[in-house]
This record gives C-alpha cells, structure tokens and sequence, in this order.
C-alpha cells in the first residue's frame, strides 16, 4: 500500500502537472492494480515489436529507450527517471516501436492497459493528462531532434544535462547543483549521436572549463548559466510543473 | 576488456584522464578511427591543412597508436 502510495504520488504529479486532479479521479488511479518489480543494471525491460499489455511508471533507478540497427548500433531516444512514464503509448500502439532497458537497477510498476483504458473512459481528467503527457513526449522528442540534428558535440552533451537536471528536479532527485549521473560515455555517445571519443574530449573540455565536473557517477553543475548558454537550452517543451 | 586514453589534438592539446573500456585495442582504434570525422564535423575549418589527431594510450600510459584527419582544400585556378 505504501508503494502503490508512492506510485500515486508520482503519478498524480507527472500526470496532473500543474492542475491538480479531482479528488475521485486521485482515488481512481490509487486503485489500479500494480506488478511491481526490482529489475537489475542493464536489463531489457521491452523488446521492440514485442508484445505489451502494460505501462510502466519508474519508481526507482534510471532506463532508457533505445533502437538498434542491424549492424548492432543503438540509438538511445530517450533516458526516464522516476515519475516518468516511458511507454504510455503503448496504451494505443501496443507492440512498441523501440526497446527499453535499465541503465542502473530500477523499480517499476507495471499497470495493466486495460486497466489504463477503463481509467481513462470513466475519468475525462485523466484522458486530458495521457494526451498532455504524450504530447510533451513528443515535445521532448523534437528538442531530442534538433540537439542530435544541428548541435555540437558541447552544446549536444549540455542540452542534455540541463534537461536531465530539470527533470531530476522536479522530483526531488538533485542535491543543491549535484545529481546523480549513472550514464557512462557510450551511453552518451548512443544518445548524442557521437563516438565515445569526441563524448570522452567534450566531457573533459567541460571539465577543464568548469562548467561541471563528473566524478562517482555524480554530476556537479559549477556555472548553470554557462552551460545553458552552451546548449542554448529552453526549458518551455519539458512542461514541468513549478 | 582494457582502458584506454584519448588525448586530442585540434587546434588546442586536450588529455584523457578518464580513459575508455574496451574489449582490445583493435577494437579501440576502430573507435579512434571513427572519432575523427565526428570531431571534425564541430570545428570550424579555416585554414587549409587543419589537422585533428588523437593518440591513444594504454592503461600504462604508454602512446600505441594515432590516427591524424588532415582537412585539404585548394583553388584549381587561382584564389578568386
């Protein structure tokens, strides 16, 4: 009951934005039933193409969706942290189109679609925020396009920590102007569209300019308005709540 | 699986002190190799014969191998 707490609250916050939901609409989601699993670093979560008759909500840890080509390259296309709901579309397009895995060992719920489905015809609050939180996925995805389509390697690698400290943020997960930073250098690098050695020389330039500093799987931001100018980074798509 | 370090050069010297795993060093060249035309892609190009290397070295510090990208342009009928 306190996990599925828990799940709520992350939930309801990631839904509900800056709206808070109605109070029966609260109550609806408090009662979907959940699978909740501890799954290890590096795990496949969803196979492309698969079959999918759940969403999940990340409790815990860090995932990440990704393609991979025929040759064996992948391309991340998106990293999650807890609150986030990684595959809601999957509720309406139920054999995914990407793979998802975990970067460190993470909890998830599983909610099952059909359950999503009757949650979302009964409580037209609850509609409204899926379509809100699909969309500002795909928002997420422009700004995902345009960084991997005409930034450098600098301003590819600091959009992205401004977006993952924002976001790590708003569910309590950063410590002044620190963050945990699990991602390694060919995770960068499978996400930026980048070899791990131009990921390897940028990250050091960044360092060596004091911008930040990476050290025990801790990112620490030393000039936030630096490294926004670098990445000329605009919050406004992640949609997050003040 | 053995670490390696990636020191660059194009137009400023930067040291790897970080490093990289991979499986051999084979493998890591293949990398290097690689690294160079993305590392090119973000520098501006002014002059003609701008150069980027990298020089790898292993997890004792010893230089094994480089790969150097030189960027050559020339007018075929004088400058205009």
């Amino acid at each position: 009951m306190v996990m599925s707490k828990n799940v709520f609250g992350l939930m309801a916050r990631r839904l509900g934005g800056a709206v808070p939901l109605p109070e029966a609409d609260e109550r609806a989601i408090l009662d979907l039933p959940l699978i909740i699993r501890t799954i290890e670093a590096s795990r496949d979560i969803l196979y492309e193409g698969g079959p999918s008759n759940h969403c999940c909500v990340i409790l815990n840890g860090w995932t990440c969706c990704y393609q991979l080509l025929t040759d064996g390259r992948r391309q991340i296309l998106s990293f999650h942290v807890p609150g986030d709901l990684p595959d809601l579309q999957s509720l309406h397009l139920p054999s995914p189109d990407f793979g998802m895995a975990t970067v460190t060992r993470s909890i998830v719920a599983f909610v099952p679609h059909s359950d999503l489905q009757k949650l979302s015809d009964r409580y037209p609050a609850i509609a409204q925020c899926f379509w809100r939180e699909a969309v500002i996925t795909a928002a997420t995805h422009r700004a995902w396009i345009t960084s991997l389509g005409r930034r450098d390697a600098r301003q590819k690698l600091a959009h992205l920590f401004c977006e993952l400290y924002l976001r790590l943020k708003t569910v309590d997960l950063t410590d002044g102007c620190s963050m945990p930073m699990p991602l390694r250098q060919t995770d960068f690098a499978d996400a930026l569209g980048l070899t791990s050695v131009h990921v390897n020389r940028t990250l050091k330039t960044l360092r060596d300019q004091g911008v930040m500093d990476l050290y025990a799987r801790r990112l620490t931001i030393h000039d936030w308005d630096t490294l926004r100018e670098v990445a000329d980074f605009n919050p406004k798509y992640l949609h997050l709540a003040d | 699986m053995a670490r390696y370090f990636f020191d660059v050069s194009n137009g400023s010297d930067v040291s790897d002190d970080v490093g990289l795993d991979f499986d051999d060093a084979h493998t890591a060249s293949q990398e290097v190799l690689r690294s160079l035309p993305d590392m090119v892609k973000d520098q501006p190009l002014g002059r003609i014969g701008e150069k980027v290397s990298v020089t790898m070295r292993d997890d004792h510090g010893i230089p094994v191998y480089r790969a150097t990208l030189t960027i050559e342009g020339e007018w075929l009928h004088g400058t205009p």
